[in-house]
Order: structure tokens, then C-alpha cells, then sequence
């Protein structure tokens, strides 16, 4: 677990540090990855918590949302609908449900845990 | 159970390394991008301001290019004035040499006064007209001044111009429509000893077989009014 948030931190100090620039028309794009990669991460962390991680749903989940939120927001701009919105929508409401049921599936683990001790 | 959460973890690294990567940079670039691109409404005012800068600065631009116009035009003016002051001072100096020709004002200098008498010896038998000033007398008197380069004539204080008329009318002479009794004097403005020398030359003598008594008096100051157009 420990190299799961040492790894955060030295994506984050890449981040910061990267000098790559990308056009400014692109910024839907960046949004939608931000929120594909939290909903993967939290969609991870749940499954580890429900106990049904898979690695292959894991990572073809990440990429494969990634990819077709990005399609729909390209097929947004040349439609001149913000498509992109229905992305960062699926995400949100996905990343809250993810969370909720960790918080559920914690709380009862913690709960069994202090019955049991 | 080895095998399995190592891989996990590893892939799990993996996300989460992609995920710090996106959001620092998504954070970064959103960082510049607000410096590059400031709030709408302040880019608005902005806009505004330059807009109303260029409108002023056009504004500017058109007034100094009208006070340059209008520069050049007043020293073109100013060059006209000077150039028409110019002339118009030629012009008054030839008006007044030319009025003081043509009697047009009163004119002062030295010159000679001929006086022209009838002779106070009238034999009896005789007839009078004989021994009369006539106008031809006083017509050659200033024919002969001013051929001899008398600037201004004038018969008893009326100024002789070149329109002027000497006629005679019984016992007076009429010089444009002036009548004037004898004795008549003759008064010219010009170098008094040529002029006197000229008349002394020829005219004198024939005026004296006529029997008129001639007088010729230099001066040094003689005073000559205009001519005044009122005939009668």
C-alpha cells in the first residue's frame, strides 16, 4: 500500500515538474482524464475493499473509460454538443457511488472487527 | 496469495502514479492558463480600456494631423499677408507719388511764383485787349514750367492738374470753372533757379512785348492744396 501512495506522490511531483504543453482547446480532454483516473482509483479501492478485485477489470477499466470519454467529448466538439459534460457527469456520480459503498463496506468491516475483539 | 497482491499493488502504483501525474499537471496547467487568460470580465475591461485608448489615440492622431494643416495654412496665410503688405505698400507709395502728380493732395517744396499784371500804361487809341493778361499767356506760362520740370502748378492757389481748362471769359479767367480776376499767380513747385532761368530763357520777353507785367519771385516754401473736382 505503502508503494500505491509513494507512487501518487511521485506522479504528482512529475506533474508538476513536466514541461510539456498541450493547446488550450484540449482542456476538456485533460478534465475527463482527471476524472477517469480518481473513478479508477476509487473503483480499485473498492473492489479490493468488497473483495473482488480483478486486475484485468482494473486496468482495461481505466484505459478503456479514458478512451471513451475522450471519444465522446472529440464527438462533442465536432457536434457542437458539450458531450464531454456526459463524461465528467458518468464519473462524478460514479466516484460518489464508489464512495459511499467503501465508506458502507468499511464502516461494517470496522464494525464486525470490534465485535469480534 | 503471494503472487496475487504484488501484482496488485504494482498496478495499483501504476494508476495512482498516472493519476498524481494528470492531476499535478491538470492543476499546473490550469494554474497558467488562469495567468494567461485572466477572468472573462476582467479581460473585458481590458479590452474596453484598449479600445478606448485606440479611439483616443486616433482621435490624437486626427487632431495633430489637422493642427499640422492648419500650421501649414496659417504660414501660408502669414506668407500671403507679408506678400500683400509688401505690395500694398508699393501700392500706397505709387498712389501717393501719383497723387501728388495728378493734384490729388497738398504738396509743399520750394519753387517760383510768376506774376502776370496787366500793364497800368494803357495808351488811349488803342484797344485793351492789347494790353490784358490773357488765358494763352497763363497757358504758356505753365506749359513752359512745366515743361521745364515743375512737379506741381497752380494759377492763384487752384491746383492745375492734367484735366485742368484754362479759358477765358471777358475780363476774368476761368480755370476749371474758377473764375480769377488779374493780377494772376502762377505758382510751380520744382527746382525754383531752373525754372526761372527757363522762363527767363524765351517766355519773358514775349510776354513783355504783350505788355504784361511779369514778376517772378523764388521761394523756398510754397504750399499747394488738392485739387478739388466741384466746378463753379
Amino acid at each position: 500500500m505503502w508503494l500505491a501512495a509513494l507512487s501518487l506522490i511521485v506522479g504528482l511531483v512529475l506533474g508538476f515538474l513536466s514541461e510539456i504543453r498541450i493547446p488550450p482547446e484540449y482542456s476538456n480532454y485533460l478534465s475527463i482524464a482527471v476524472l477517469a483516473a480518481l473513478d479508477t482509483i476509487v473503483g480499485g479501492v473498492k473492489a479490493h475493499v468488497k473483495g473482488d478485485f480483478d486486475d484485468k477489470v482494473f486496468i482495461t477499466g481505466f484505459f478503456f473509460n479514458i478512451v471513451l470519454a475522450a471519444g465522446l467529448a472529440f464527438l462533442g466538439v465536432y457536434l457542437g454538443i458539450d458531450l464531454y459534460l456526459a463524461a465528467i457527469f458518468a464519473f462524478g456520480v460514479r466516484l460518489f457511488n464508489n464512495i459511499a459503498v467503501i465508506r458502507r463496506l468499511v464502516i461494517s468491516k470496522w464494525d464486525n472487527a470490534r465485535k469480534n475483539s | 496469495m503471494s503472487g496475487k497482491p504484488r501484482k496488485k499493488i504494482a498496478l495499483f502504483s501504476v494508476i495512482t502514479l498516472i493519476t498524481g501525474f494528470i492531476l499535478a499537471y491538470s492543476y499546473q496547467y490550469t494554474k497558467q492558463e488562469s495567468e494567461k487568460h485572466p477572468s472573462v470580465k476582467e479581460w473585458q475591461q481590458e479590452d474596453q480600456l484598449r479600445n478606448d485608448l485606440l479611439h483616443v489615440q486616433r482621435i490624437n492622431h486626427s487632431l495633430t494631423d489637422r493642427l499640422q494643416h492648419v500650421r501649414v495654412q496659417a504660414q501660408a496665410e502669414e506668407n500671403k499677408l507679408v506678400h500683400e503688405k509688401k505690395q500694398s505698400h508699393y501700392v500706397v507709395e505709387e498712389l501717393n507719388r501719383l497723387r501728388k502728380v495728378v493734384g490729388g493732395v497738398k504738396v509743399k517744396g520750394e519753387g517760383l511764383e510768376v506774376s502776370l499784371k496787366d500793364t497800368t500804361f494803357i495808351p488811349q487809341s488803342s484797344d485793351p485787349n492789347q494790353y490784358i493778361v490773357h488765358e494763352q499767356h497763363i497757358r504758356a506760362v505753365i506749359y513752359e514750367l512745366l515743361v521745364s520740370g515743375a512737379e506741381a502748378v497752380a494759377v492763384n492757389g487752384q491746383r492745375i492738374t492734367s484735366h485742368s481748362y484754362v479759358t477765358c471769359i471777358g475780363p476774368v479767367v476761368s480755370i476749371d470753372g474758377h473764375q480769377f480776376p488779374a493780377p494772376f499767380i502762377v505758382s510751380a513747385i520744382g527746382n525754383k533757379n531752373t525754372l526761372e532761368k527757363a522762363l527767363r530763357l524765351s517766355l519773358l520777353p514775349q510776354l513783355e512785348e504783350d505788355g504784361i507785367k511779369v514778376q517772378l519771385f523764388g521761394r523756398d516754401d510754397i504750399t499747394m492744396d488738392a485739387h478739388l473736382h466741384n466746378e463753379g
